[in-house]
């Protein structure tokens, strides 16, 4: 080993505890990078896979009763790869012991392993016989996982107000279903809601759709004109109560996933720069340090002859294997927190497989951010290596010249005791020092608020959704619209204590060339139960005049208030309205249109008919309530929003729990790693100044106060500065995370902020205690003898 | 003015001080047993060369180091068994320093490094008072890197006098100082003692200076080898290197 070469890792092994710090800043920095991007092409190559594997449907279309004649028809359409014509039916399960309402969809199957659209796949059991007698069917493995249900087990259903006992005969799952949210429904229920394949025979008996479908699934080919398809379709089924025809962003599970795919997407590009910011902070600090300590011995080497750019080499050589290891243990680390999301995803998307692997383009970025992080981390020292001359670098280093500054700083300095002056003249004799620092603080604290912040704001998310606007208890939805005898039959429902009607009916909203498909929501007036609120906890008034649209739908059609958009109903009557829009809301979950009730109902030409109704429930009659919601024809469904609470804290939580501590640990470790730098360098740089007061007769503490107060007081600059830096930080990474569904409440969370603040402060005050402890090891002789 | 060291108390008193480095076969003994006296307002010069001892034991006395055996009074009081804070008080109260690099702070000006003394000191000089007794008046509100090295060692001497310590250790203080310079800087000192009585104690390589004393100690291998008596103490004026 040459002789430079061996320098190199010896300084290395000496200045340890900072290339440590360098090296695990680096390795999270590129750990996260490349798990977010790996987990994002992952997830969606296992995404990309099932869905081409098991055919996902490319349109859908549902209607009321279609004769199955059409099929050759529909298949025959320009564009068309491949059809099922399914009979799909609603229906209430019962299984003992449980009270509360649980809803499945039924859906026909013919020969399961030939079907050409949305093709189930068998997890256990086997098939339905579809000969056989007896109601046999195959369960999706979320709701079995849920209730332990095995192939053998035994389901009560009731279909159409018929009641059905199910025998399960095997358990499945199918690339439409990768996450099972009920209809209308966001969240995931997987313990509430099931999905059940039964042979098309059995369900057309039970669903009373004989040679009939209601559920239409296409492929198309890639070359198809989607738009031409959709209006055929329309022309062709239009009169058996077809709805339009919906793409796969309408299938809730592929757009939940692909939201997924957007956020990884979003941390990929955010968090990991700030890890590697401060890396090349430290490596800056280090190497700087060290080509300051070293510097008679770069004078040496340069004096025996050795080129410039060799003895920079050395440096250089530092901050590359600082980087590599970097490298290495990042894909260390990216491995362990791949693998790790990869089983959290697999617990909340039902999918085939999810083998974590890291792309090479991912590696390429990293390589190329840890090299960029590396190169400005060094560059300083080399520049100052390469400038030193020989004759200057065996030299001691000149005594920093201080001058007088302008009249308000030395003014300022002039009202404090002499040490303190001491202090505020380095911090404004080395401004760029004091504001490297002070860089470092206000990233580590923004780090840290923008990791405290994001789980406040999926508390108040789900605090402004459950408590302001979704305040029922339970949402019950009828099969069909239903008038005003049913309305009281509901509200007299055992232990109902307050009920209140809606209607929810599928819509296109158009405007100008842009379309959405979204729903229309009617909410009657001074709505308690569910009401409109925004983002922020403010509610809204629906009207009767025109609509009230969310921001999501408002930026899908390029509409704003004032803006008079066509609503076209396509359930039942078929009707076209143009309507003015009176306000747009930022709402934390949904995206819809809103009116109210009464209005909805003289559009539809069906005034006082209502879709369901929300209500609230004494708990203590609870049984009862469930017993006759269950005995109730013409109940399609129950949604029970304590469940709904839980099940979406579930799914954010442990995705962003587990990316929050990770956030938290690391920026206290660099808050740490800065105050550990800054203290060290100012300890080196003062020695020979701290001795000189000790010998004057100025005692530990106070020669302490001169070390510490420098970094405190920069401190004290940067915490505010932090604050607000984090704010906005957190404000655009929440922005960023935001989906057409979701918008997470952000305001400035003072208490939260102060913690923030109190953990860096903590972190900081530990380390530059653990840099003090040198005052005492100070040798007063040999830092007084030596100019430096 | 010259004094007998017999007939007064005297400020420091030196028994069997040995300092030790290190230890086993690397141990180096910088002093190997020293019995001393020094008496109030006496001008004594440590003479000898590179690692004689002389530094060691005028580190030992100013409260820098710790002997490894033996015994040091200051006016009747164990400097040996005192802790780091008595220590901390005796610098503070009763000494001053000069070095040979001067080692004012670089970040305040040449009346704010004599203020750092003056803001701890029991009863100082007033600030001005100091400045003026070095002749540098003029030079307060400079920097240390806007002055001279003669100047800067000015001001270290202003800074040591304005606590008026009863002695002053002075380590090489014109090592790094041509002769005009140096005069000026011994002249200072000089007039310290004369005007306020301080004990000075002058740790030099530099044989000329040792006419400056009252008496010369002449240090070799950690040992006194010679101790010689100053009939008369030359004038700093008179001085050639």
């Amino acid at each position: 080993m040459r002789p430079l070469t061996r320098k190199l890792f010896r300084d290395l092994w000496r200045m340890r505890a900072q290339s440590l710090a360098v090296v695990s800043l680096l390795a999270i920095g590129i750990g996260l990078l490349v798990s977010s991007l790996g987990m994002k092409t992952s997830l969606a190559d296992s995404r990309d896979r099932y869905y081409l594997d098991k055919r996902l449907s490319d349109l859908q279309v549902q209607l009321v009763r279609a004769p199955l004649r059409l099929v050759d028809r529909i298949q025959a359409l320009p564009g068309v790869q491949d059809i099922e014509a399914r009979v799909a039916a609603p229906a209430l399960l019962e299984l003992p012991g449980i009270t509360e309402q649980m809803t499945a969809r039924l859906m026909s199957i013919d020969e399961a392993e030939q079907t050409r659209v949305n093709r189930p796949w068998l997890i256990r059991g086997r098939w339905p016989d579809q000969d056989s007698g007896r109601r046999e069917v195959v369960l999706n493995e979320a709701f079995a996982d849920a209730h332990q249900l095995q192939p053998g087990s035994h389901l009560d259903a009731t279909i159409r107000g018929g009641r059905e006992r199910l025998e399960i005969v095997g358990i499945a799952n199918s690339p439409e279903f990768v996450f099972v949210s009920p209809p209308g429904q966001l969240f995931p229920q997987p313990d509430r809601y099931a999905l059940i394949w039964m042979p098309r025979r059995a369900l057309e008996q039970a669903a009373d759709l004989d040679g009939a479908f209601n559920d239409l699934v296409l492929r198309v080919s890639a070359d198809a004109d989607i738009a031409m398809l959709k209006r055929s379709l329309k022309d062709l089924l239009g009169r058996y109560g077809a709805q339009p025809a919906q793409g796969r962003d309408r299938i809730p599970s592929a757009r939940f996933l692909d939201q997924e795919l957007d956020q990884l997407a979003t941390m990929a590009t955010l968090i990991p720069p700030a890890f590697l910011a401060v890396a090349a902070f430290l490596l800056n600090v280090a190497l700087t340090r060290l080509v300051e300590a070293e510097r008679s011995n770069i004078g040496l080497l340069k004096a025996f002859g050795f080129r410039a750019w060799e003895v920079a080499m050395g440096y250089l050589g530092m901050a590359l294997v600082l980087v590599l290891l970097g490298l290495l243990t990042g894909a260390v680390l990216a491995q362990a927190l791949g693998q790790m999301m990869a089983s959290l995803y697999l617990t909340v998307y039902r999918l085939p497989d999810l083998p974590f692997a890291t792309s090479v383009s991912a590696w390429a970025i990293a390589a190329g951010v840890a090299a960029l992080a590396g190169a400005a981390g060094c560059i300083n020292a080399i520049r100052r290596v390469l400038r030193l001359s020989a004759a200057q670098a065996l030299m001691p280093p000149p005594p920093p010249a201080f001058k007088h500054g302008w009249r308000g700083a030395e003014a300022f300095s002039r009202q404090f005791d002499t040490l303190t002056r001491v202090v505020l003249r380095r911090i404004i004799g080395f401004p760029r020092r004091s504001l490297t620092t002070i860089f470092g603080v206000v990233c580590a604290l923004s780090l840290l608020i923008l990791a405290r912040q994001f789980p406040i704001a999926i508390d108040q998310l789900l605090a402004i959704t459950f408590e302001g606007t979704r305040r029922q208890d339970f949402s019950l939805t009828l099969i069909e619209a239903q008038g005003l005898d049913d309305w009281q039959a509901l509200k007299r429902l055992p232990g109902v204590l307050e009920a209140e009607p809606f209607r929810t009916v599928p819509a296109v909203f158009r405007f100008g060339s842009r379309e959405a498909d979204e729903a229309l929501v009617g909410l009657v007036k001074g709505a308690s139960l569910e009401r409109l609120v925004d983002y922020n906890g403010v509610p809204f008034a629906v009207r009767d005049d025109g609509l009230v649209i969310t921001r999501g739908l408002a930026s899908q059609l390029g509409a704003t208030v004032g803006d008079r958009i066509e609503v076209e109903i396509t359930r039942g009557q078929q009707v076209r309205l143009q309507l003015p829009v009176l306000a747009v809301v930022t709402v934390a979950v949904g995206n819809n249109a809103y009116l109210d009730l009464d209005v909805l109902g003289q559009f539809l030409r069906e005034p006082g008919r209502i879709g369901g109704v929300h209500v609230r429930i004494d708990s203590l009659d609870r049984e009862a309530f469930h017993e006759a919601v269950r005995g109730t024809p013409g109940i399609a469904g129950v949604s029970d929003l304590a469940r709904a609470r839980d099940s979406l804290q579930r799914t954010f939580k442990e995705g962003a729990g587990v990316m929050t501590g990770i956030f938290v640990t690391f920026a206290v470790l660099m808050a740490v790693g800065i105050a550990f730098a800054t203290s060290s360098v100012t300890l080196a740089e003062q020695r020979r100044d701290l001795a000189t007061l000790q010998v004057l007769g100025f005692s530990r503490r106070e020669v302490s106060y001169v070390l510490l107060a420098e970094i405190g007081a920069l401190t004290l600059i940067a915490l505010p500065l932090g604050v607000l830096l984090g704010h906005w930080f957190a404000m655009q990474f929440l922005q960023a995370m935001a989906t057409d569904l979701f918008t997470f409440p952000a305001r400035f969370e003072s208490g939260a902020y102060a913690t923030a603040a109190a953990i860096v402060l903590a972190s900081i005050i530990a380390a530059a205690l653990l840099v003090r402890r040198e005052v005492d090891a100070i040798n007063l002789v040999e830092s007084l003898k030596s100019r430096e | 003015m010259s004094v007998d060291v017999h007939t007064k108390v005297p400020l420091f008193d030196v028994r069997a001080l040995t300092r030790v480095f290190g230890h086993g076969e690397s141990a180096v003994h910088a002093l190997r047993g020293i019995d001393l006296e020094l008496a109030e307002g006496e001008v004594v010069i440590l003479l000898g060369p590179s690692g004689s001892g002389k530094s060691t034991l005028l580190n030992i006395l100013g409260g820098l180091d710790a002997p490894t055996q033996g015994s040091v009074k200051f006016a009747g009081r164990a400097l040996h068994d005192m802790d780091e804070r008595e220590l901390t008080d005796y610098r503070r109260t009763w000494v001053g320093f000069i070095f040979q690099f001067y080692n004012l702070i670089p970040s305040l000006t040449a009346r704010e490094n004599i203020e750092l003394v003056t803001d701890i000191a029991v009863n100082p000089l007033p600030v001005d008072e100091a400045l003026a007794m070095v002749g540098l008046s003029h030079r307060g509100e400079h920097f240390p890197a806007q002055l001279s090295g003669g100047e800067q060692q000015r001001v270290a001497i202003a800074r040591a006098l304005a606590k008026r310590p009863r002695m002053l250790f002075c380590d090489e203080p014109t090592g790094a100082l041509d002769l005009k310079t140096g005069v000026l800087t011994l002249e200072a000192l000089m007039q310290a003692n004369h005007a306020f009585g301080t004990t000075l104690m002058i740790v030099t390589h530099n044989a000329d200076i040792a006419r400056l004393g009252d008496r010369v100690i002449h240090f070799a291998d950690g040992r006194i080898r010679e101790i010689v008596h100053n009939p008369v103490r030359a004038k700093p004026a008179d001085l050639h290197w």
